[in-house]
Protein backbone atom coordinates (compact mmCIF):
# COMPACT_ATOMS: atom_id res chain seq x y z
CA UNK A 1 0.00 0.00 0.00
CA UNK A 2 1.17 3.60 -0.82
CA UNK A 3 1.10 5.62 1.84
CA UNK A 4 1.57 9.74 1.84
CA UNK A 5 1.40 11.78 5.01
CA UNK A 6 1.44 15.18 4.51
CA UNK A 7 2.24 17.95 7.72
CA UNK A 8 0.42 21.36 6.69
CA UNK A 9 -0.12 24.15 9.24
CA UNK A 10 -0.69 28.18 8.73
CA UNK A 11 -1.18 28.87 5.29
CA UNK A 12 -1.42 25.03 4.51
CA UNK A 13 -5.14 24.74 3.59
CA UNK A 14 -4.27 27.47 0.94
CA UNK A 15 -1.44 25.56 -0.32
CA UNK A 16 -3.25 22.13 -0.88
CA UNK A 17 -5.60 23.96 -3.43
CA UNK A 18 -2.16 23.47 -5.35
CA UNK A 19 -0.79 20.40 -4.00
CA UNK A 20 -4.04 18.48 -4.78
CA UNK A 21 -5.65 20.05 -7.54
CA UNK A 22 -7.70 18.08 -9.90
CA UNK A 23 -6.11 14.95 -8.15
CA UNK A 24 -6.77 11.55 -10.13
CA UNK A 25 -8.06 8.65 -8.28
CA UNK A 26 -4.62 7.49 -7.29
CA UNK A 27 -4.12 3.72 -6.21
CA UNK A 28 -2.55 5.46 -2.24
CA UNK A 29 -3.79 6.48 0.84
CA UNK A 30 -3.07 10.20 1.57
CA UNK A 31 -3.44 11.48 5.07
CA UNK A 32 -3.03 15.15 5.90
CA UNK A 33 -2.77 16.20 9.07
CA UNK A 34 -3.85 19.91 9.38
CA UNK A 35 -3.28 22.43 12.44
CA UNK A 36 -6.54 24.12 12.32
CA UNK A 37 -9.08 25.38 14.64
CA UNK A 38 -11.32 22.46 15.60
CA UNK A 39 -14.27 24.20 14.27
CA UNK A 40 -12.89 24.15 10.82
CA UNK A 41 -12.25 20.51 10.52
CA UNK A 42 -15.45 19.96 8.89
CA UNK A 43 -15.22 22.34 6.05
CA UNK A 44 -11.35 21.50 5.56
CA UNK A 45 -12.77 18.27 4.54
CA UNK A 46 -15.13 19.44 2.45
CA UNK A 47 -12.16 21.85 0.91
CA UNK A 48 -9.95 18.87 0.07
CA UNK A 49 -13.21 16.32 -1.26
CA UNK A 50 -13.62 19.53 -3.58
CA UNK A 51 -10.18 18.92 -5.21
CA UNK A 52 -10.27 15.22 -6.12
CA UNK A 53 -12.24 12.08 -7.08
CA UNK A 54 -11.47 9.98 -4.36
CA UNK A 55 -13.11 9.66 -1.04
CA UNK A 56 -12.28 11.91 1.69
CA UNK A 57 -13.13 11.66 5.17
CA UNK A 58 -11.92 12.55 8.96
CA UNK A 59 -9.79 9.50 9.70
CA UNK A 60 -12.41 8.14 12.62
CA UNK A 61 -10.98 6.29 15.54
CA UNK A 62 -10.62 3.01 14.97
CA UNK A 63 -11.41 3.14 11.14
CA UNK A 64 -9.55 0.81 8.98
CA UNK A 65 -7.74 2.33 6.18
CA UNK A 66 -9.17 1.16 2.88
CA UNK A 67 -7.78 2.27 -0.55
CA UNK A 68 -7.91 5.15 -2.75
CA UNK A 69 -8.61 7.33 0.46
CA UNK A 70 -7.51 10.65 1.53
CA UNK A 71 -8.39 10.98 5.62
CA UNK A 72 -8.03 14.81 7.01
CA UNK A 73 -6.68 14.91 11.01
CA UNK A 74 -9.39 14.99 13.44
CA UNK A 75 -10.08 17.96 15.57
CA UNK A 76 -8.09 18.75 18.81
CA UNK A 77 -6.87 14.71 19.01
CA UNK A 78 -3.72 13.50 17.90
CA UNK A 79 -4.00 10.88 14.68
CA UNK A 80 -1.96 7.60 14.75
CA UNK A 81 -1.83 4.72 12.90
CA UNK A 82 -1.42 1.01 14.06
CA UNK A 83 0.03 -1.49 11.80
CA UNK A 84 0.43 1.32 9.07
CA UNK A 85 -3.80 0.04 8.98
CA UNK A 86 -5.94 1.58 11.34
CA UNK A 87 -6.41 4.90 13.17
CA UNK A 88 -6.81 5.66 16.56
CA UNK A 89 -7.26 9.38 18.15
CA UNK A 90 -4.84 10.00 21.01
CA UNK A 91 -5.56 13.06 23.64
CA UNK A 92 -2.10 13.57 24.85
CA UNK A 93 0.01 16.32 25.24
CA UNK A 94 0.23 18.76 22.27
CA UNK A 95 3.71 18.36 20.37
CA UNK A 96 5.61 21.74 19.59
CA UNK A 97 2.62 23.12 20.62
CA UNK A 98 -0.15 21.49 18.38
CA UNK A 99 -2.53 18.91 18.51
CA UNK A 100 -3.15 16.86 15.99
CA UNK A 101 0.98 16.94 15.43
CA UNK A 102 2.43 15.10 12.23
CA UNK A 103 5.59 13.92 14.06
CA UNK A 104 3.50 11.74 16.17
CA UNK A 105 1.24 10.42 12.85
CA UNK A 106 4.70 9.94 10.94
CA UNK A 107 6.03 8.14 13.90
CA UNK A 108 4.20 5.88 14.38
CA UNK A 109 4.22 4.23 10.87
CA UNK A 110 6.01 1.16 10.78
CA UNK A 111 8.33 -0.62 7.60
CA UNK A 112 6.25 -2.95 5.86
CA UNK A 113 8.14 -4.58 3.11
CA UNK A 114 5.05 -4.50 1.18
CA UNK A 115 3.85 -0.44 2.05
CA UNK A 116 5.89 2.45 0.45
CA UNK A 117 5.95 5.77 2.34
CA UNK A 118 6.01 9.19 1.81
CA UNK A 119 6.75 12.08 3.93
CA UNK A 120 5.68 15.80 3.03
CA UNK A 121 6.15 19.15 5.28
CA UNK A 122 4.30 21.84 3.98
CA UNK A 123 3.97 25.62 5.13
CA UNK A 124 3.93 26.28 8.93
CA UNK A 125 5.33 27.80 11.92
CA UNK A 126 7.22 26.28 14.25
CA UNK A 127 9.00 22.12 13.73
CA UNK A 128 6.47 19.89 13.57
CA UNK A 129 6.89 17.22 10.88
CA UNK A 130 10.71 17.45 10.89
CA UNK A 131 11.03 14.52 13.47
CA UNK A 132 9.12 12.91 11.73
CA UNK A 133 10.22 13.25 8.21
CA UNK A 134 13.63 12.00 9.85
CA UNK A 135 11.74 8.73 11.06
CA UNK A 136 10.10 8.05 7.76
CA UNK A 137 13.41 8.32 6.30
CA UNK A 138 14.90 6.01 8.22
CA UNK A 139 11.95 3.31 7.03
CA UNK A 140 13.28 4.48 3.40
CA UNK A 141 9.79 6.66 2.94
CA UNK A 142 10.54 9.73 -0.13
CA UNK A 143 10.31 12.69 1.91
CA UNK A 144 10.08 16.33 0.75
CA UNK A 145 9.53 19.55 2.06
CA UNK A 146 8.16 22.60 0.32
CA UNK A 147 10.18 25.16 -0.95
CA UNK A 148 10.32 27.35 1.53
CA UNK A 149 10.42 30.16 -0.59
CA UNK A 150 7.13 29.48 -1.73
CA UNK A 151 6.02 28.71 2.16
CA UNK A 152 3.95 31.65 3.55
CA UNK A 153 5.49 30.44 7.24
CA UNK A 154 8.76 28.34 6.18
CA UNK A 155 9.82 27.43 9.48
CA UNK A 156 7.99 23.89 9.33
CA UNK A 157 9.60 23.27 5.57
CA UNK A 158 12.87 24.86 6.92
CA UNK A 159 13.26 22.63 10.22
CA UNK A 160 12.12 19.65 8.04
CA UNK A 161 15.26 20.68 5.32
CA UNK A 162 17.55 20.89 8.09
CA UNK A 163 17.36 17.52 9.03
CA UNK A 164 19.31 16.61 6.01
CA UNK A 165 16.85 13.51 5.62
CA UNK A 166 14.74 15.64 2.93
CA UNK A 167 14.88 13.96 -0.28
CA UNK A 168 13.28 16.79 -2.83
CA UNK A 169 12.76 20.37 -2.02
CA UNK A 170 9.47 21.49 -4.41
CA UNK A 171 7.03 23.67 -4.80
CA UNK A 172 3.40 23.14 -4.81
CA UNK A 173 2.85 22.09 -8.21
CA UNK A 174 5.73 20.03 -8.24
CA UNK A 175 4.75 18.67 -4.93
CA UNK A 176 1.76 17.47 -6.77
CA UNK A 177 3.76 15.72 -9.99
CA UNK A 178 5.34 13.63 -7.20
CA UNK A 179 2.33 12.45 -5.02
CA UNK A 180 0.84 11.94 -8.73
CA UNK A 181 3.88 9.58 -10.00
CA UNK A 182 4.69 8.26 -6.74
CA UNK B 1 -4.69 49.49 17.67
CA UNK B 2 -3.98 51.66 20.29
CA UNK B 3 -3.01 49.67 23.47
CA UNK B 4 -3.13 46.00 21.53
CA UNK B 5 -0.95 44.09 18.85
CA UNK B 6 -1.88 41.41 16.73
CA UNK B 7 -0.99 39.08 19.68
CA UNK B 8 -2.73 40.35 22.35
CA UNK B 9 -5.62 40.26 20.19
CA UNK B 10 -5.70 36.34 18.96
CA UNK B 11 -4.79 36.09 23.00
CA UNK B 12 -8.06 37.79 24.20
CA UNK B 13 -10.77 36.25 21.66
CA UNK B 14 -9.18 32.57 22.99
CA UNK B 15 -8.70 33.77 26.70
CA UNK B 16 -12.81 34.86 26.05
CA UNK B 17 -13.17 31.91 24.00
CA UNK B 18 -14.81 33.48 20.82
CA UNK B 19 -12.53 31.53 18.76
CA UNK B 20 -15.84 29.42 17.51
CA UNK B 21 -16.56 30.06 14.29
CA UNK B 22 -13.43 32.88 13.89
CA UNK B 23 -10.95 32.42 11.43
CA UNK B 24 -7.86 34.77 11.77
CA UNK B 25 -5.52 35.40 9.20
CA UNK B 26 -1.76 37.24 10.13
CA UNK B 27 -1.33 40.24 8.45
CA UNK B 28 1.75 41.42 9.53
CA UNK B 29 5.63 43.39 8.19
CA UNK B 30 7.52 40.62 9.52
CA UNK B 31 8.74 38.05 7.25
CA UNK B 32 9.18 36.07 9.82
CA UNK B 33 7.02 35.52 12.76
CA UNK B 34 7.86 35.73 15.89
CA UNK B 35 8.14 32.97 18.46
CA UNK B 36 5.34 33.97 20.11
CA UNK B 37 3.12 32.46 17.14
CA UNK B 38 4.36 28.77 18.53
CA UNK B 39 1.13 27.22 20.54
CA UNK B 40 -1.25 29.71 18.14
CA UNK B 41 -0.77 28.53 14.78
CA UNK B 42 -3.37 26.19 15.25
CA UNK B 43 -6.23 29.02 15.66
CA UNK B 44 -3.85 31.30 12.62
CA UNK B 45 -5.23 30.23 9.02
CA UNK B 46 -3.35 32.00 6.68
CA UNK B 47 -0.21 34.68 7.34
CA UNK B 48 0.15 37.81 4.59
CA UNK B 49 2.86 39.98 5.34
CA UNK B 50 3.20 43.32 3.99
CA UNK B 51 3.58 45.09 1.42
CA UNK B 52 0.73 42.68 0.38
CA UNK B 53 -0.87 42.37 -2.75
CA UNK B 54 -4.84 43.66 -2.92
CA UNK B 55 -5.65 40.52 -4.86
CA UNK B 56 -3.81 38.11 -2.43
CA UNK B 57 -5.34 39.76 0.39
CA UNK B 58 -9.33 39.11 -1.25
CA UNK B 59 -8.51 36.15 -2.35
CA UNK B 60 -7.62 34.62 0.62
CA UNK B 61 -9.92 35.86 2.78
CA UNK B 62 -12.74 34.66 0.51
CA UNK B 63 -11.21 31.35 0.65
CA UNK B 64 -11.05 31.51 4.29
CA UNK B 65 -15.08 32.72 4.69
CA UNK B 66 -15.91 29.73 3.11
CA UNK B 67 -14.59 27.93 6.07
CA UNK B 68 -16.67 30.76 8.25
CA UNK B 69 -19.72 30.38 6.31
CA UNK B 70 -19.81 27.02 5.75
CA UNK B 71 -19.52 26.43 9.90
CA UNK B 72 -22.08 28.76 10.18
CA UNK B 73 -24.36 26.98 7.91
CA UNK B 74 -23.35 23.30 7.82
CA UNK B 75 -24.86 21.65 4.87
CA UNK B 76 -25.11 24.52 2.53
CA UNK B 77 -22.14 25.22 1.66
CA UNK B 78 -19.52 23.20 -0.70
Amino acid sequence: MKIIIIASSTGGPFILESVLSDLPVLNAVIIIVQHLPPAFTGSFCKQISSLTRMPVSIAADGEKITLPHVYTSPAGKHLLVGNNRIFSHSDTEKVHGVRPAADLTMMSMLKRSEDSLMGIVLTGMGRDGADGINYLHSLGAVTIAQDPSTAPIKSMPQAAIETGQVDLILTPDQIRDAIVSF
Amino acid sequence: MPGMDGWDTIRAILDNKLEQGVAIIMLTAKNVPDNKMIGLQEYVVDYITKPFDNEDLIEKTSFIMGYVNDQRNPGTAE
